[in-house]
């Protein structure tokens, strides 16, 4: 289709995207949106640097082609090229939502369903309510010169809820979500929001300020699933460690970086929000055993990264659309489920804290969750709602203080957010897990 | 039926670091467009990415009056404003260059640390019009360098960022300025006795988005503000101002909000010697709550204008860090993620990057700590103030806010 330059590796990213957005802000209907979108990223490599181009005009795609190889240097032996090399050839349609499409679900019927969630919205202390329902169906096509010619289409749908609350003194924002393939799966989630709205709404009658220091941290799937991305998932993605010595000594594989019962995983080939059936430079999705049984076993790699580190690439190679370049991202990441009860695991806690769901999380050297229920746990129950700021651990640390995982177990995806990393926010990743106790972290 | 037409071309350049050399250049070159039509009180919006014909967008606008989405507001008319802001014509040359320059000079002195990220030149060429006679246009250009440094020894992500923001890039002193950074880099220090500490913010963030989100006017009529009921009251610091900045010259963007209003002097007061004067409002909730409109609409160029956030900052009060603290050792935070706020306004966070500062010079790099301070105590008794600090070369016009918070080692 496209006529590659010789000396360089090529490829085209194409991305046509349908978006729906319906909104109601305090029971008003605030925007009603479809929109239908098209453009393309270009990447060309000497062997020495990249060169990129995002447009949307594609009757341009093969000038910008000449143009950026005009700006390098062409490489008589690009193809032996360590990453060139490495980059896998596929021939393959995989149109999977065609006769289900979410495009085809009427206006009316999102409309409906999102205005049934903000209707549930009546209790005097919810002040302020953000509903909205979003869908993206996204057909992408990766053309590139080593032959490749993959076409695929991935889609969501979801409904998201803000709400700011008020009791007294307290005031606080929760925020609640689901996000489905389908939309028949998504009308099954109402139950889900009238329960998290009752819980909100006794959150914030009762919740009282708390005393920081160092508590025994039981997390629900939803506070495990950010705590393992920010926790450790980042620091999986190797690109950190391209050119970095003590980071690779750091995470050597085979590595003790945890206790023995666990387990993280990114698999890509999870429907959701992390499906990834190719990544962004046409390498097939892959499950990542990231840390077996405690012990460092794999990480998330691009075709680059994974040249540069000889080791295999792992389908992570991600962008969050076609103005941006593929980096290394998660896809969905999760603590893979334990053997025990979570009654059992709320038994042994004598003075701990349970973080229900959360706000927002951070992952560097120390990783951060913001709460926004969080309960007391005392003498093997969980009782009071408490208002914590953020709980946070040192990475380095905290995987080998998890002293429990259950057998209950939760893969959850979401609208309205994602992953950020650097300039590229947000990225749908998939996450969740088990309940998971950390014997000793830091509540601010 | 009135029709409003915005477009937004927008052209970035960015050069890309990993591991202490460039790896790529990215050329960016997107409009958008959208047009607004207003009926019978009623709003439709339709927008696109990329080259559309304005004719298909005016069709799609008006069937989407059909969702009866309701505007029964006066639109902007009869205003003639265009700004242009740009300094200096960035090249791609000029970027590759600019970042080679300075990554040779990095690499020649403090070959101890690996440097990856950015250097960008974004231009911006931002239009509203109506058929009403609203005619706005803002052009700038400016250059944004956000390199990750992280020393080859650490098992750290990142241990600290070299920044700037703005027009006109003055490479040698950021140069000279980077290099004395990184000589504090590798002094490893103690954090300064005592529990309470004063404590001056590179970047307000967290601790600013949350005052605003507590000062937008929808938040505020609805009861849920932190502030709630205490309009006119004094809450703050004597000294303490802080302004709506809509101003191109130190906010990088648009003079007029999403709804084309325009304010006298780009600004609009928000606390006033510590009191609370405004809160910020769009058309909308202007009118809901009988609040002074405060031209603060925003939102996407295809989106149905809203209050949300806005930028805000504290105005200079105050003069000469170095006398102002006394010998007195401060810490100058350059990260300090993922920290939030109780329902109380109760504020904890760790600090991830931070150096021993004497108000002119960083001293030397701190070990992690944790921080907290109630937002009432941050800019009421224990704030210091804002102060000008060029000396601190992050962007063309830098301030910085200081105030005592409450530290604790990790």
């Amino acid at each position: 289709m496209y006529q590659f330059p010789q000396g360089f590796y090529v490829d085209v990213r194409i991305e046509d995207r349908f978006t729906t957005r319906v909104a109601y802000i305090n029971g008003d209907l605030q925007e009603q949106k479809v929109r239908s979108n098209i453009g393309a990223f270009i990447r060309l490599f000497d062997g020495v640097r990249w060169y990129y181009s995002s447009l949307t005009d594609l009757d341009a795609i093969q000038d910008q082609i000449d143009t950026l190889a005009n700006m390098a240097e062409a490489n008589p032996d690009i193809d032996d090229h360590p990453y060139v090399k490495m980059y896998e050839v596929h021939t393959d349609e995989l149109i999977q939502y065609r006769d289900k499409s979410l495009k085809d679900v009427p206006l009316e019927d999102k409309d409906k369903l999102v205005k049934q969630v903000a209707d549930m919205c009546t209790d005097e202390t919810i002040k302020m309510v953000n509903a909205f329902y979003v869908d993206d169906v996204t057909v992408k096509e990766i053309f590139t010169s080593k032959g490749s010619h993959v076409k695929f289409d991935k889609q969501t749908c979801g409904i998201g809820l803000y709400m700011q609350c008020a009791h007294g003194t307290n005031k606080n924002q929760f925020a609640a979500s689901r996000a489905e393939i389908y939309f028949d799966d998504l009308a099954q989630d109402l139950p889900h929001f009238e329960e998290e709205i009752a819980k909100n709404v006794a959150f914030i009658q009762n919740a009282i300020p708390f005393e920081g220091g160092e508590y025994p941290v039981l997390m629900g799937p939803l506070a495990t699933g950010v705590f393992t991305h920010e926790s450790f998932g980042h620091k999986s993605e190797s690109d950190f460690m391209v050119g970095d010595e003590a980071m690779r000594k750091e995470w050597t594989l085979g590595k003790e970086v945890g206790q023995p019962l666990l387990n993280i995983i990114d698999d890509g080939t999870v429907l959701g929000n992390g499906y990834v059936p190719y990544d962004d430079e046409g390498t097939k999705g892959k499950k990542t055993h990231i840390i077996t049984d405690g012990i460092l076993t794999d990480r998330l790699h691009s075709v680059a990264t994974a040249a540069a580190l000889e080791e295999q690439p792992t389908g992570n190679a991600r962008s969050i659309n076609f103005e941006f370049e593929p980096i290394v991202r998660m896809t969905t990441t999760y603590i893979d489920k334990g053997s025990t009860p979570l009654k059992d695991i709320i038994k042994t806690i004598d003075n701990g804290i349970f973080v229900d769901t959360i706000k927002h999380g951070s992952g560097m050297s120390t990783f951060t969750i913001a709460p926004s229920r969080a309960y007391k746990i005392e003498h093997g129950e969980i009782t009071t709602p408490i208002n914590v700021s953020v709980i946070t651990g040192n990475v380095f640390e905290t995987l080998h203080l998890v002293d429990a995982i259950s057998e209950e177990f939760e893969l959850l995806s979401f609208v309205g957010g994602g992953c950020g990393k650097m300039e590229q926010f947000p990225l749908p990743v998939g996450f969740g897990g088990p309940y998971t106790l950390v014997r000793k972290l830091n509540v601010m | 039926m009135n029709k409003e037409y915005i477009r937004i071309k927008r052209k970035e350049t960015s050069v890309k670091l990993q591991a202490s050399a460039i790896n790529s250049i990215r050329i960016k070159d997107i409009v958008r467009n959208a047009v607004r039509v207003y009926k019978d009180d009623k709003l439709g919006i339709a927008g696109a990415i990329g080259s559309t014909s304005i004719a298909d967008l005016e069709q799609q606008a008006e069937t989407n009056l059909a969702a009866n989405i309701p505007y029964p507001y006066p639109i902007e008319a009869n205003h003639k404003d265009h700004r242009d802001y740009r300094e200096t014509k960035y090249t791609e040359q000029d970027i590759m260059t600019m970042t080679e320059t300075l990554l040779n000079e990095l690499n020649k002195e403090y070959d101890d640390f690996i440097y990856s990220e950015s250097l960008q030149a974004v231009t911006i060429d931002y239009t509203m019009t109506n058929t009403a006679g609203l005619d706005l246009r803002y052009q700038d250009e400016y250059v944004n360098l956000g390199f990750v440094v992280k020393a080859k020894q650490s098992a750290n992500l990142f241990d600290t960022f070299i920044s700037w923001s703005g027009r006109k890039l003055d490479l040698p002193r950021l140069t000279t300025f980077a290099k004395q950074q990184l000589k504090a880099e590798r002094n490893l220090v103690d954090l300064p006795e005592g529990d309470k500490v004063p404590v001056f913010f590179a970047d307000l963030s967290t601790v600013g988005g949350y005052l605003v989100r507590q000062l937008n006017g929808e938040t505020y009529g609805n009861k849920a503000s932190l502030f709630d009921g205490k309009l006119g009251e004094k809450l703050f610091h004597d000294k303490l101002n802080v302004v709506q900045d809509d101003d191109p010259k130190t906010s990088f963007t648009r003079f007029f909000d999403a709804e084309g209003v325009t304010k006298e002097n780009d600004r609009v007061p928000l606390i006033t010697d510590g009191v609370l004067t405004n809160v910020f409002t769009d058309k909308k909730n202007a009118a809901k709550f009988d609040l002074p409109h405060t031209g603060s609409a925003s939102g996407g160029y295809d989106d149905v204008p809203r209050v949300q956030m806005v930028a805000a900052r504290p105005l200079v009060d105050s003069k000469d860090i170095a006398k102002t603290l006394n010998g007195k050792p401060a810490i100058f935070v350059m990260v300090s993620a993922g920290g939030d706020f109780t329902a109380e306004g109760h504020y904890a966070t760790p600090v991830q990057a931070a150096y021993l500062f004497d108000g002119k010079q960083f001293i030397g790099k701190l070990p992690n700590f944790n921080m907290n301070n109630s937002i009432y105590k941050m800019l009421g008794e224990d704030y210091i103030g804002t102060f000008q600090a060029d000396h601190l070369y992050f962007s063309d016009d830098y301030y910085v806010l200081g105030c005592y918070m409450n530290v604790k080692s990790e």
